[in-house]
């Protein structure tokens, strides 16, 4: 069998954080906060590239293993950084779509799942947010699950 | 319930935090995050190697990294970290962000050795909760063939604060008001007496 070692380990963050000063944990949140706000616009600005480049990529027809990855990892790239911007309706989208991506390295693609989610986050992205988004998320759920349960494959 | 931390105070003028993405937006955005909070020296690194060589050449407080790289991805640097042999980097905290995760990687994720695996969407209020939490992290380092990296059981000290824990038996971290009054000091020394065994 082999041996565990158990460290015990001591951070200089420890000491750090706990040096008088420094700012209120709300300050820091709203500091933060703040910092985000002004990187909204470019950054959806440069999430609606990548929506497009989701669309050119099914120009010529269906994907490939190369064109899989491809997409999987435009829309990681959305996650990300919808992700970190709390944009919750273009996370849960793009998320959707990694998730039927990752589902499509090893099942059969489908069309219409892909379809449905890149023109979702189109929509999204697009500011045109249609008053029953939330009907809309749910449905895309609906459509991952058929995936996912290997009922919605070419 | 998590502990009201709205007048904690934190201080992090003198820390050092690197933060990894080969992403550069996502990179912009944590950079952003962080500096929000008051972080002092805010070290960008836009790949796992690009971080490694830093990480040779100097130390440092926090390590941010997001897990999804094409090249290196953050599971395997921080392996590849806990593994180096860099006093005092191999050791330091580091939270993994993560947006989607492969099914493939997810064991990966769990063994990896990071002291925190946070899943977007991530918030400031997420981020900085998480940061106190590491940097109040007493678990021990574990070493062995198949795992580097803090104990990956929080029992003993509850789960993070916004976290209910897995566990029915994890301790939370408020415990609130007492329910029933507190023993008497001649209840407690009648507990502590020591009585004579007969046989």
């Amino acid at each position: 069998m082999s041996s565990v070692i158990l460290r015990t380990v001591k951070h200089r963050l420890t000491d750090l954080v706990q040096k008088p000063g420094g700012v209120t944990f709300e300050a820091a949140v709203a500091g933060s906060e703040a910092e985000l706000a002004a990187k909204a616009a470019p950054a959806l600005e440069m999430l609606a590239g990548k929506v497009t480049d989701l669309e050119q990529l099914v120009e010529k027809g269906g994907l490939d293993a190369a064109g899989v990855e491809q997409a999987y990892s435009l829309a990681s790239e959305i996650v990300n950084v919808s992700g970190s911007l709390n944009m919750k309706p273009l996370f849960a989208t793009a998320y959707s779509l990694c998730e039927i991506l990752d589902h499509f390295r090893t099942g059969g693609f489908s069309r219409e799942a892909y379809d449905v989610h890149v023109r979702a986050l189109r929509l999204i992205v697009s500011g045109r947010n249609p008053p029953n988004l939330e009907r809309m998320i749910k449905g895309l759920d609906a459509v991952k699950a058929r995936v996912l349960g290997g009922k919605l494959a070419e | 319930m998590a502990r009201d931390l709205s007048k904690f105070r934190i201080n992090l003028e003198k820390a050092s935090v690197l933060l990894i993405d080969e992403n550069s937006s996502g990179l912009d955005l944590l950079h952003s995050i962080v500096s929000g909070f008051g972080v002092g020296e805010r070290i960008r690194a836009s790949s796992a190697q690009e971080a490694m060589d830093i990480l040779k050449a100097r130390s440092v407080d926090l390590i941010l990294v997001e897990a999804q790289m094409a090249g290196m991805d953050g599971f395997d640097f921080i392996h590849w970290l806990r593994r180096s042999g860099l006093k005092p980097n191999a050791y330091t905290p580091v939270i993994l962000v993560t947006g989607h995760t492969p099914r493939n990687k997810v064991e990966k994720a769990r063994d990896c050795g990071a002291n925190y695996m946070v899943t977007k969407p991530l918030t400031p209020l997420v981020l900085i909760e998480r940061i106190i939490f590491v940097s109040r992290d007493s678990r021990p380092f574990v070493e062995c063939d198949s795992f580097i990296g803090p104990d990956r059981r929080f029992k003993n000290m509850g789960p993070p604060p916004g976290t209910n824990g897995r566990r029915k038996t994890d301790v939370q971290e408020d415990l609130g008001e007492a329910t029933a009054p507190n023993m008497s000091q001649s209840e407690i020394d009648a507990l502590l007496k020591p009585t004579k065994v007969r046989p």
